[in-house]
């Protein structure tokens, strides 16, 4: 989640202009009392406010720098998350090549390992996988990842768990669709 | 083995971890910014509701504004505040009292448009005009309420806002999505046309229609010639002759105004969404504006075509609606038909009242 919300609303470039201020007049006064002197650090204090009146007078000198963030934000993302899936992947084949075998579940006599195939609810036909996708909370992720690499023998995996956390801290958010339907009787 | 495979693993990932500090470097001062912008714009931002709670249901017409609203809905370009009257119509003059009476869709509704920027508070004189409309009415629901606020359109403008992206062809369905909305049809083997209702219902509507398939007839029946744009301006005809009858009837001034789908004005659009279906050459963009022309000199009615006063600035951009001058721009273009309908209108009658009466003096003496 590191794009800036959108659609521009009025609200966000606001706020956006409010944050750069704030953390540029930080990032000044701190230069200049490492720099100058501690005193000078007073500067950063003063600027922030100087720096923020435009923008929160005239909101829409905000929304170039916003698109150009945002822009900067996206393309970040994109190329952050082929490094760390690359490094993933290099992980397990690296630890793949060492050995590797596959479990299969074996029947009973007279029992079939086939899964029947029942009616699933509508919202459910975005996967077809409905008993992966039926009851999976997005925030227990990690101990059930966690209980996985117990269950399988695969404790290694553990290793992947800080590049998988940055992947899912680089997810673009789920903007939510704006509905065109009209008014919420069903 | 798991051993072994586990400390491969580690190493592997504190390799992994080292390539991947500078870009945990690079991407902290853009995470800081998006958290810190999304946490004070939650604390700027009004509480929205989204955009299906301002409607409900309601007999014959399918759906209106709820009544009494006071908030904030979510659209496609942000938020806009809502609030409503006794009766679920947006504006602070009432109908009893306005000079001019708005029917239409979500442009009447003023869509993504503050109450206070709206047509209907930014007139140029203080003109007081009520808007009756709501997002995705058709011209039939649009004739319905006309016929049922008929008492209250006495000496006052009537401006029928007609939408020509869907109202043309939304006339002759009876469902927009799971909605039943009232639609127009020809009686059998009559050649006469008939409003229909009786399906209107707050149950929904089982519609499996293919939405590209239905746009790509919208498009064909609205700006191109064939059976089913003969339909389409047939259907149309009928309405604007009875919106006509009950304007003279309750001694209201009727106009019609055409809003340009934003495609129309701007070629670039135009030909890159028709061109997906079918030969953008078959589609005429002034074809609307011909017919409804046609159809409101044979009823005298006058008509204003939006392309002559509106351009792709009017708009919001990717959205549609009007944006502020827009809104501007159409309560200025109001203001100077009830300068040239009514106003004058009246004055000429007076003109001719005292012309009369010295007249029948002259005649008397």
């Amino acid at each position: 989640m590191l794009s800036l919300p959108s659609p521009l609303w009025r609200v966000w470039l606001l706020s956006f202009w409010l944050v750069i201020s704030v953390m540029s007049g930080l990032v000044l006064g701190i230069f200049a009392g490492l720099c100058i002197a501690p005193l000078c650090s007073v500067v950063g204090v003063l600027a922030a406010p100087l720096l923020a009146v435009p923008g929160l007078l005239w909101p829409k000198i905000v929304m170039l720098p916003y698109r150009l963030w945002n822009r900067l934000a996206r393309d970040f993302v994109r190329y952050a998350r082929m490094i760390l899936t690359a490094i993933c992947f290099c992980i397990i084949i690296v630890v793949g090549r060492l050995g590797s075998s596959m479990m299969v579940s074996r029947p009973s006599a007279g029992q079939s390992l086939w899964i029947p195939r029942g009616t699933l609810p509508p919202m459910a036909y975005a996967s077809q996988h409905a008993s992966v996708t039926a009851h999976l909370p997005r925030q227990n992720w990690i101990a059930q990842f966690f209980t996985w690499t117990l269950r399988s023998g695969n404790l290694w995996a553990c290793c992947l768990l800080p590049f998988l956390l940055l992947l899912a801290l680089l997810e673009p958010e789920y903007e939510p669709h704006i509905l065109t339907d009209i008014y919420t009787l069903f | 083995m798991i051993l072994a495979r586990t400390l491969v693993a580690v190493c592997a990932s504190l390799l992994g971890l080292v390539l991947t500090m500078p870009l945990i470097i690079l991407g902290l001062p853009l995470w800081l910014v998006a958290c810190a912008t999304r946490a004070c714009g939650r604390l700027l931002a009004p509480r929205t509701i989204a955009w299906q709670q301002v409607m409900e249901f309601t007999p014959t017409v399918g759906w209106k504004p709820k009544t009494h609203l006071d908030t904030y809905c979510t659209f496609a370009a942000g938020a806009f505040h809502v609030k409503t009257d006794e009766h679920g119509w947006r504006g602070e003059t009432n109908l009893t009292d306005s000079d001019v009476v708005v029917f239409g869709d979500s442009y009447a509704f003023s869509y993504g448009m503050d109450d206070a920027k709206a047509f209907y508070a930014v007139a140029p004189t203080g003109l007081r005009i009520k808007s009756i409309g709501a997002p995705g009415y058709n011209m039939v629901q649009e004739l319905l309420l006309m016929r049922h606020l008929s008492a209250s359109l006495k000496d006052k403008l009537v401006v029928w806002f007609i939408y020509i992206g869907n109202d043309l062809y939304d006339n002759l369905l009876p469902n927009h999505g799971p909605y039943r909305m009232p639609f127009v049809r020809h009686v059998n083997g009559t050649g006469k046309w008939e409003i229909v209702t009786r399906h209107v219902k707050e149950t929904k509507w089982l519609s499996t229609g293919n939405n590209h398939q239905r746009i790509g007839k919208k498009w064909s029946a609205t700006f191109a010639t064939n059976f089913l744009s003969q339909r389409v301006y047939d259907a149309c005809e009928f309405l604007i002759e009875q919106g006509k009858e009950v304007c003279n009837q309750a001694g209201g001034y009727l106009v019609i105004f055409a809003i340009p789908w934003v495609a129309q004005l701007e070629p670039g659009a135009w030909q890159r969404i028709l061109s997906r279906y079918g030969d953008v050459q078959c589609f005429d963009p002034d074809l609307p504006d011909k017919k409804i022309g046609e159809i409101c000199a044979k009823f005298d009615v006058p008509f204003v075509d939006g392309k002559a006063y509106l351009g792709v600035s009017d708009h919001i951009p990717n959205e549609g609606h009007w944006n502020e001058r827009g809104h501007r721009r159409v309560g200025e273009l109001l203001q100077a038909l009830y300068d040239k309908y009514v106003t004058h209108r009246m004055v000429t009658n007076v003109e001719l009242f005292w012309r009369q009466k010295n007249g029948s003096l002259r005649t008397e003496g």
